[in-house]
This record gives C-alpha cells, structure tokens and sequence, in this order.
C-alpha cells in the first residue's frame, strides 16, 4: 500500500497546495485526467470546509490530508481538530439526496453556498463522515476505472 | 484579482485573468462582478478562458453575481476549459447559466 500523509496550516491561501498534491497521486495512480479533477475539487471543497466551518476561517490550527493507493481505489482521508459538523452537514455529506435543484427562470431562489458537500458525494464512490476524540474525519473513497 | 476589460458589439466582456478562482478571493470576484452590475452594466460577458479551475466558492460568486442582475440581466459565460464545464456539470450550473464557446458566440447571443 503506497500512501501520502500532509498537513497544512489553516490558511485558505494553503488549499491549492494540498489539492494539487493529492492530484498528482491520483493521475499516478491510474485515474482518468477528469476524475482527477473532480478529486482535485472534492479536496479543495473538503479543506476549504476544515477551515471555514470547523476552524472558522482563524489559521495557525493544522488540516490533515492523507491519499492512499489501495488496489484499485484511492482513499482520502481530511481531518482537523475544529468544531464538529452540524448533523444537517453531516446528513448532506453522506446523502444521496440533492439539496440543490437549479431553477433557471427564478434567480433570486439559488442559492450562493453549500455546494461543496454535495460535489463531494457526487464525485466519490464512498463518503463518510466521523467525530472522533474531538477531530473531525471525512473519508472519501474513489474507485479507479481503467478506460 | 486580475481583469482584462474590452467591449465586443457594445457588450461589456470581462476577462478573468486569474487560474483558479477558490475560496481565498472568491470573496473579491464577486465584489469586483458586482461593481459591473452597479455601473449599470444588463450585458456582461464574462471570458473564462485563462480559468483552470473552479471550486464551490467561485461558483457561488458567479450566482451571487448573477443574482445582482436581476432576472432581466444577462450573464453570459464563455471560452470556459474542461475542468470549468465539468464543474458546472457536476453542479448543473450549466442549466443555470448560459456557455459559449468565445467572446464573438456569447456577443452574438446577446446582441
């Protein structure tokens, strides 16, 4: 099993950095250009989330980031030490429900936020979400097809 | 956050010469959208072409953007890369708002 473990403190100016990373194991492990840019995206939305909801935009508090190569799937894993995410978050994350249905003739109804969580379950095979020991976990698993 | 403005056909075209429009200045793209709005600006179009990447936040500044023009005005999106269209995609923006391939179809759209 190969893997790669970073850490990042939380400044939003640090997203990019992480996400290319992890973007660049998944394109050697075998992941077609466009899943990984969806990963690439799911990570930013995941880290991004890390530190605005659980670290309420303040840096200098860490986001944990980890991609491991098992078989024929890659397994992400973002943790950091914040506030716990609402069960209204959670249930989103974990969801196959869409909370976004798009209204194109009425605009003043989309609405500007809440996004990210739902790219994220779209995107990933799996998604799950834990507190434990006061940190927060989201693992996402992506399944490698070989076209 | 970098812009290049021009005009095709009387139409404001605003290209964002920025690669990745993320959390860190999603907060100023909308600003700097809003104040072509506030110009008085009903036709924008908005030249996606240097953008390689988009995530939840920069999404939400276009929305935001569009929603500050009313339902009358119109916001056309154009020249937008393969990881910008499977973003829209991904979230049927591309439902939402209207993609053009460059400036002149997105000016021809609107005129």
């Amino acid at each position: 099993m190969k893997s790669l473990s970073l850490s990042i403190e939380s400044d939003l100016g640090n997203v990019t950095l992480a996400a290319l990373a992890v973007k660049a194991v998944c394109l050697y492990a075998g992941l077609t250009a466009s899943d990984a840019d969806h990963v690439e995206l799911c990570m930013a939305e995941a880290i991004t989330n890390s530190i605005l909801h659980a670290y309420h935009g303040k840096s200098s508090h860490q986001v944990a980031i980890s991609v491991r190569i098992v078989k024929d799937q890659l397994e992400f894993e973002i943790c950091d030490a914040g506030t716990a995410m609402s069960p209204d978050q959670a249930k989103r994350l974990e969801s196959e429900e869409r909370a976004h249905e798009n209204d194109p003739v009425d605009r003043a109804l989309l609405s500007e936020s809440g996004r990210g969580l739902e790219i994220i379950r779209r995107v990933m095979d799996e998604v799950t979400y834990k507190r434990e020991a006061n940190r927060n976990c989201v693992a996402m698993v992506k399944r490698i097809s070989r076209v | 956050m970098q812009f290049e403005e021009s005009t095709v056909n009387g139409i404001v075209v605003v290209k964002v010469l920025e690669a990745r429009i993320v959390a860190d200045i999603a907060p100023q793209f909308k600003a700097r959208l809003i104040e072509y709005v506030n110009k008085g600006n009903r036709k924008i179009i908005l030249d996606l072409s240097a953008v390689a990447f988009i995530d939840s936040s920069g999404l939400g500044a276009l929305i935001g953007s569009l929603k500050a023009m009313g339902n009358d005005g119109e916001l056309a999106l154009c020249g937008a890369t393969d990881a910008v269209v499977n973003m829209f995609k991904l979230t049927r923006m591309n439902k939402v708002f209207r993609l053009f391939a460059n400036q002149e179809e997105a000016a021809a759209a609107l005129a």
